[in-house]
């Protein structure tokens, strides 16, 4: 490259670093440079929720909560920043404590998964809540509240043919992203405990191929998640 | 002086350490779906599973499949179509970089690889086909190259071990490795390394591979800013929701273009007269770094498509999006549209919106206060509406290249002394190209062991539609009888190293028959007892089998009288009272692996049925002969059809008879008389069957009293019970 071109493209690529530095103090909270650089922290406040029988209205307990923030990864793949889990209480009481700040990419957080909710309890149909993040809400905002917080959410009564409860048994284990095996163990072992929890009840059903494929994928998914680090 | 070189070498130190981010290709599950899309309307390669006796059912190495955590959630089964959806993700394998995580770049989770895979999936078609080059720093070898293996092949961990001529290995070693493991294994790399192929030709439809605009959104100032129109698609892909949008992405569409036919395989990429995919979506569409642009208006510095905003159509085009939290957000963009050429059709699509300016962000969600370009939505569904369906028919037009090559193999089998002498006859159906190499003729024993049988190797010419003239060689009778097959290695055309492969569709058809004769002459003590065996039941119906109606089992039942006068010797009259019966198990083997479907469908108006004949004869010694018959149904007849052990070796199958049949594992079906329409019956994996006649032949009872004679002959009365079926088989 000549020395000229060379020169003009410096002096280019520090104008741009200091109009992007400018440019993101929109994201308020965040380390302007974050995601141009080290990456940006995000954190989330703790919150309660409820969840209640859709036919009686009476709490459900024992339930298996999961709280997902998805975090976008190079090549478009997601996977959690971080995943949380609690267990009803006999009032159908969920309570998620707050997080961070935890160090994720430069892109963001992703609307309505930051976060998503998975709720799993057997007799039930799986339910799946999205996060309705407001338009206002940056990406990279460094806190992301869960906006239905205080909420009630109802568990339909589900008793179905076999081929039914394995697909909602499959929306139960696998809710989102996958979390990286590098992922915080806090992260891994609500997945592992899920998936543990699901694979009770696939134990119970007729043992066919994919019910056993099924099986064997979950095997496989705890293993990786209590050893951590790629297979 | 000493701040220019801190900025250049730095920000060269930055695009070393992020360059396996640059790369990003469509998204993995995309690519999934274009390759699961080209696998199934590739015809060749269903032709190619069948001629090497696959099915698309088969799996192979199962217990090297990849998670599905690691494939975005893809299930590998094993398949075939699978191991190629496998490929296609993984191609975009890639290291480790650890350094990378504190410039904030979030590395997905992947399979741990020696190489950046995706720094090779570049190829800047309208600079001179270069690879990716970041400040006039090359970072990866042109994504035809290292496709078909003219650049980074090699065996090292860093080089690349999944370009064509690797497939090619693989499906050699797929079809010639003795043991079955091993070309099970040799098959999912033969499939998968078709994957990663295709990849790269699917990559040539993304306007960012072939415009040099990286795309990595990992320390963005220098690799790009993350490809906003992958992960649109993607969400196509996936059924999922696209940013802060409440509503599910549309389904990707992948069909409707006709599958391209051409050669070779670099014109797939580009070729001099534009007609390659790079060709298309590098000079038609614009892309997010090469965007018409108010301040830095070049659009990457590639002459076309022309970076003159003003030269294309604009139009104002309303957009309404409802968001998670429900907001509604609507506006108006102003769309440059632009006709879209694709040369390898001969066809233009008028107005395509491959651009927009607007005070609308690129994702439509933040309104600005000066309008700006950029691509949206509209824009990507316009491009991927257009560059995914093409994406799929060039992928299947390289598959249907890849297994062009078509012979076929015509084979008899014939017991030869103490050996077996089998008779090959080789043809070249491949359209308008020559073979010239070698062709060789493997079997498996019953553990699945392929062994090369001995003289059966030539070095061959056959020209298109031409046949060989019978190759013979002698097989010991240890031999397995199938699966064989014949592979040849060579030249199809021009392209060298070619692997083509047939399974000869030996077929053998048997009768092991029983003739049983019972004779209580009226002089003879102890009475004639005669029974004999067919040998050697099997004869080669190859050619013929299918056409000619199978006269599926028969049996019957004579009762007769011969009455004598002998006059020369005035002696006493004299009657034979004889029983005559005939019985048999027709058989059917064709070796696992010939092309013949599983449903045997038997037709319609089966013939046979039970019949009782009556026959009366007088002979005259020297003057005349004469008598009567009568014939009258008796009863419908029916015949199941049975499976039976496969034998194992050549001596076995022709060394069956009646008396030592082959076992019976169970009953695949029964065809009656009776039965007005075809009888379809599901083989499953039978390779060997019989008919055997359900219905037996009643007793004909006693004899009329002795036929009246002539003084100077002798009479012969008979009543016959037959019962057959027989019936025309059809395999669908």
């Amino acid at each position: 490259m000549p020395r000229r071109r060379r020169a003009r493209f410096g002096w280019t690529a520090l104008t741009g670093i200091v109009v992007l530095v400018a440019a993101a103090g929109a994201h308020g909270q965040q380390d302007p440079l974050c995601p141009y650089f080290a990456g940006c922290e995000f954190e989330a406040p703790g919150f309660t929720i409820r969840v209640v029988d859709e036919r009686t209205g009476e709490p459900v307990s024992d339930a298996h909560v999961m709280a997902i923030w998805i975090v976008y990864g190079m090549y478009g793949r997601k996977g959690p920043i971080m995943t949380l889990e609690a267990v009803s209480g006999s009032d159908g009481t969920v309570t998620f404590p707050a997080w961070g700040p935890l160090r994720g990419g430069s892109t963001g957080l992703e609307p309505g998964h930051d976060p998503a909710i998975s709720v799993f309890k057997p007799g039930y149909r799986t339910l799946f809540v999205i996060n309705p993040t407001p338009l206002s809400q940056e990406l990279l905002a460094r806190v992301h509240p869960f906006h239905r917080a205080g909420q009630a959410f109802a568990l339909v009564p589900f008793q179905g043919p076999a081929a039914e409860t394995i697909a909602e048994l499959r929306k139960a284990a696998y809710p989102l992203s996958y979390p990286s095996s590098r992922a915080p163990q806090v992260v891994r072992d609500a997945y592992v405990h899920r998936y543990r929890r699901v694979r009770v009840e696939l134990e119970r059903l007729p043992r066919d191929t994919e019910v056993s494929r099924f099986l064997r994928r979950l095997d496989e998914e705890i293993q990786a998640y209590r050893t951590g680090g790629d297979r | 002086m000493i701040v220019r070189h801190w900025i250049a070498s730095g920000s060269l130190t930055i695009v070393l350490l992020a360059c396996p981010a640059n790369g990003s290709a469509y998204d993995v599950r995309t690519h999934g779906e274009i390759t699961r899309a080209a696998f199934e309307r590739s015809q060749r390669v269903a032709d190619y599973l069948t001629a090497v006796g696959l099915k698309s059912t088969d799996t192979f190495a199962l217990g090297e499949v990849t998670t599905s955590r690691l494939l975005a959630d893809f299930e590998n089964t094993g398949t075939a179509r699978d191991w190629m959806i496998e490929g296609a993700i993984r191609e975009d394998d890639l290291k480790s970089h650890p350094g990378l995580d504190t410039l904030g770049c979030e590395f997905p989770e992947h399979v741990p690889s020696p190489i950046d895979r995706s720094l090779n999936h570049f190829f800047d078609v309208q600079r001179g086909g270069r690879g990716l080059t970041v400040l006039g720093v090359t970072l990866g070898v042109p994504a035809p190259d290292w496709a078909l293996g003219r650049q980074g092949r090699g065996p090292d961990p860093d080089q690349n071990q999944f370009s064509l001529p690797d497939a090619r290995d693989y499906q050699l070693r797929s079809l010639i490795a003795a043991a079955r493991d091993e070309r099970g294994r040799n098959t999912a790399l033969l499939f998968r390394a078709l994957g990663q192929v295709v990849h790269l030709l699917e990559d040539s439809a993304a306007p960012q591979h072939t415009r040099n605009d990286p795309h990595a959104g990992c320390v963005e100032v220098i690799t790009g800013q993350h490809s906003w129109f992958e992960e649109y698609v993607e969400t196509r892909a996936l059924n999922a929701r696209f940013r802060r949008r409440g509503a599910i992405s549309p389904p990707l569409i992948v069909e409707g273009y006709e599958i391209v036919a051409t050669r070779p395989y670099q014109d797939f990429f580009a070729t001099a007269s534009r007609q390659g995919l790079a060709d298309l979506s590098s000079r038609n569409f614009l892309s997010a770094g090469t965007n018409f642009s108010l301040l830095f208006g070049t659009c990457g510095g590639l002459p076309e498509p022309v970076c003159e905003p003003a030269t294309y159509g604009q139009e104002p085009r309303s957009f309404s999006i409802r968001t998670v939290d429900g907001a509604l957000v609507e506006g108006t963009v102003t769309v440059y549209t632009r006709d879209v050429v694709d040369l390898m059709a001969g066809t233009s699509i008028p107005r395509v919106p491959v651009s927009s300016r607007s005070v609308w962000d690129q994702h439509l969600e933040q309104r600005g206060l000066f309008p700006i370009f950029t691509m949206n939505t509209i824009n990507y569904d316009a491009a991927a509406d257009i560059l995914l369906p093409r994406a799929a028919g060039y992928a299947a037009g390289l598959l249907d290249a890849f297994f062009r090559g078509r012979l076929e193999a015509g084979i008899s089998v014939t017991p030869n002394g103490n050996g077996y002498l089998a008779t090959l006859q080789l043809t070249n159906r491949t359209p308008g190209e020559t073979m010239t190499g070698t062709f060789t003729v493997y079997a498996d024993d019953q553990d699945g062991v392929r062994t090369e049988l001995p003289g059966a190797r030539w070095n061959l010419t056959l020209p298109p539609d031409t046949s060989t003239s019978q190759l013979t060689f002698v097989v010991p009778g240890t031999t397995s009888p199938g699966p064989w097959i014949v592979a040849f290695q060579g030249t199809l055309g021009t392209e060298a190293g070619v692997i083509v492969a047939a399974q000869p569709s030996a077929v053998y058809v048997g009768r092991l028959a029983r003739d049983y004769f019972y004779s209580e002459r009226t002089w003879s003590n102890p009475p004639l007892v005669y029974e004999d065996d067919q040998d050697p039941p099997f004869e080669d119906l190859t050619f013929f089998w299918t056409r000619t109606p199978w006269v599926a089992a028969w049996e019957t039942v004579t009762r007769w009288r011969l009455d004598f006068l002998e006059y020369s010797s005035f002696g006493p009259e004299r009657t034979d009272y004889a029983v005559r019966a005939e019985d048999s198990f027709m058989v059917f083997y064709t070796p696992p692996g010939g092309a013949i479907s599983r449903v045997l469908e038997l037709s319609a108006g089966a013939g046979g049925g039970c019949y009782e004949r009556s026959r009366l004869e007088f002979s005259v010694y020297y003057y005349r002969q004469f008598g009567w018959e009568t014939s009258a149904p008796v009863s419908s007849a029916a015949a199941e059809i049975v499976e039976l052990e496969p034998p194992p070796d050549l001596a076995t199958l022709f060394g069956y008879s009646h008396a030592a049949p082959p076992r019976v594992l169970g009953t695949l079906g029964r065809i009656s008389t009776e039965q007005a329409g075809p009888t379809l019956i599901d083989l499953g994996e039978a390779r060997f069957f019989g008919v055997r006649l359900l219905t037996r032949p009643g007793d004909p009872g006693p004899l009329l009293p002795p036929a009246p004679y002539y003084p100077s002959g002798d009479s012969y009365y008979s009543v016959t019970v037959s019962c057959a079926v027989s019936a025309t088989p059809r395999f669908r």
